[in-house]
């Protein structure tokens, strides 16, 4: 933990206006989620026909959608989904990981080798590719997908984590404490891993960024969250098909992704700046 | 270098039939019968026994295997539960569009990015800089499709200058570059933000070396010292990341490929998600994800010409 507590990593991004940028938009839109009932004019699947795709008005901020919905509620309600599939992702990608990487890493040998060609296959799947592949397994749904992205997140966390522990190894106080009998276990857990946390937590946060990206498009794809679920992909896919008419409806849902990405991209490129001392 | 190219050429066999190992399981890894859930929800017993009999689902699995394996250097990839077609005449005839999107894209975002890159590495911590950067981290928070979708709005649907979706044809004529420039643009934008991040950083750590203040003191000109000496070191690693971009740019056009409907190997595999066709979406999957390694392995082999003082062991 010494690493990542560190006063100076700590002055060092507080002063850093991207990881300060970052932190309010995040914050901002945890708030939104939490208070989601008590911000949203309207409920989520409030229809009513008679206003659907108005413009943006004095009722409905953003106007509404093909079945009277209210785009700013449904905005509101989105960052729900937006979030835990970051989180949900982003967890399954890191508790699988550092064991992983711990094991690459530490024990080294034979068993290195296999987890790290494993790793090597899992990359060689660009983009959302392996995500494809493990929805083209377990079937479209917003579940599937979070699992599907966290799966994709393995291999990178994996790597980190083994590079880390390769580079933290030969340090002088791990030396110490074989010296004094600490087991194999203790000294992966203890003061191998807090030397982890850092940069786990940058590629984290940026990972979160591009998990979020990846199940709005996998939603987009109708591969994600089904109706009629408030999520931001598929509001964009179902406002594709009145471009032309309401461009409000696929504008607004664009924009709410932008932001929230934008926000865990800046506080990542911000705390990367501060705890990495060799991006400085 | 000779062991390096051997080594690596052994690791590419090796990646290869992992992968076509994960693709040939997708099938056997579906929760449930694999047949029947590839016939539908209102399949016969007889339509089910037929799928199964069709893609060899009643041998052992290892004999799948290496029918599969087979097949694949034949030049077999099965056929369509959809439409009946050989997926090898589905992919030859659509993975080209798909090429010539993702290439492209590359094309435009390469130069753009490392002209950008430099710029901003050589007024590090001025306004350009910040401008530049800010625009990179917008570039990459951007979600592509609404990209695309608004790019279409404004200038097909608002302006009617270009077509909204399609491909018009050959890319030497006016009509096939038409319908090639919003797609194009579309998918480079993000390309072409990540590449910029990526000059910068890597110049800014070159235009740290010593030998770079040398060249300054020895009074060269700032040009020759940004392009000859800082650039060119700079750009192997830019490269690198190029390669694996154009991976990322295939990935990256299963989603475009939609938005636009083009007709590429992208929009053919979400469809074959969507209707459970396994011989399709396998054979997607397998093309792209060799083509990728492909991509690496000739970059890495660039690498190492390029950068003489890289040893590869």
């Amino acid at each position: 933990m010494e690493k990542l507590l560190n006063l100076d990593s700590i002055r060092l991004l507080l002063g850093n206006r991207s990881a300060i940028l970052g932190l309010i938009v995040i914050a901002f839109v945890i708030i939104v989620a939490i208070f989601a009932p008590y911000i949203a004019p309207y409920g989520p699947n409030d229809q009513n026909l008679l206003k659907r795709l108005s413009a943006p008005n004095q009722e409905h901020l953003l106007g509404t959608d093909g079945l009277g919905r209210d785009i700013l509620s449904r905005i509101i309600y989105g960052s729900r989904i937006s979030l835990s599939v970051g989180a949900i992702s982003v967890g399954v990608g890191v508790l699988v990981a550092i064991p992983l990487g711990l094991l690459a890493g530490y024990g080294g040998g034979l068993l290195d080798d296999i987890i790290m060609r494993i790793v090597d296959v899992m990359l060689s799947f660009p983009s959302i590719l392996l995500a494809l592949v493990v929805i083209s397994i377990l079937g479209p749904g917003l579940f599937n997908v979070m699992i599907a992205i966290g799966i994709w997140s393995i291999p990178l966390f994996t790597r980190m984590v083994r590079g880390e522990v390769l580079s933290t190894k030969e340090e002088v106080y791990i030396e110490a404490a074989r010296s004094i009998g600490r087991s194999k276990f203790t000294i992966a857990i203890r003061h191998i891993l807090p030397n982890c946390f850092a940069p786990i937590m940058v590629l984290a946060t940026l990972r979160f960024a591009s998990a979020i990206l990846s199940a709005a498009a996998l939603s987009f794809l109708g591969l994600g969250a089904q109706p009629p679920t408030a999520d931001w992909g598929r509001m964009l896919s179902q406002g594709r098909q009145y471009l032309r008419t309401a461009w409000w409806f696929s504008t607004f849902p664009g924009l709410a992704i932008m932001f929230t990405v934008l926000g865990f991209n800046l506080l990542g490129d911000g705390l990367r700046d501060s705890f990495d001392p060799r991006m400085r | 270098m000779i062991n390096y190219i051997i080594r690596r050429l052994f690791s590419i066999i090796f990646i290869f039939f992992a992968v076509s190992i994960i693709v040939f399981l997708t099938m056997h890894m579906i929760p449930g019968d694999p047949a029947r859930v590839m016939a539908g929800m209102n399949a016969t017993e007889a339509d089910v026994r037929l799928i199964r009999e069709k893609l060899g689902l009643n041998r052992p699995l290892y004999i799948q295997y290496l029918s599969y394996i087979k097949g694949i250097f034949q030049g077999d990839l099965g056929e369509s539960i959809q439409t009946g077609r050989p997926v090898a005449q589905s992919l030859i005839s659509r993975y080209p569009a798909t090429l010539e999107l993702a290439g492209l894209s590359l094309l435009l975002a390469f130069p753009f990015a490392v002209f950008a890159g430099v710029v901003a590495a050589n007024n590090s911590n001025t306004f350009l800089d910040s401008a530049i950067m800010s625009g990179a981290v917008f570039g990459i928070s951007m979600p592509s499709f609404w990209r695309g979708l608004m790019l279409m709005y404004i200038f097909s649907l608002t302006l009617g200058w270009l077509p909204a979706s399609g491909r018009g044809g050959d890319l030497f004529q006016l009509e096939g570059l038409k319908h090639l420039i919003l797609p194009v643009l579309t998918l480079s934008f993000g390309s072409m933000a990540y590449l910029t991040r990526i000059t910068r950083s890597a110049m800014m750590e070159v235009l740290n070396k010593e030998y770079v203040d040398t060249a300054r003191s020895k009074g060269l000109r700032e040009q020759v010292v940004i392009y000859k000496h800082t650039l060119r070191n700079a750009l192997i690693s830019v490269i690198t990341m190029a390669g694996m971009q154009f991976g990322w740019l295939l990935g990256g056009a299963v989603v475009i490929e939609t938005v636009f409907a083009w007709p590429g190997v992208g929009r053919m595999l979400v469809n074959a998600i969507f209707a459970r066709d396994f011989p399709v979406v396998q054979s997607t999957i397998l093309i792209i994800a060799i083509s990728f390694t492909l991509i690496n392995l000739i970059v890495d082999l660039l690498y190492a010409f390029l950068d003489p003082r890289i040893a590869y062991d």
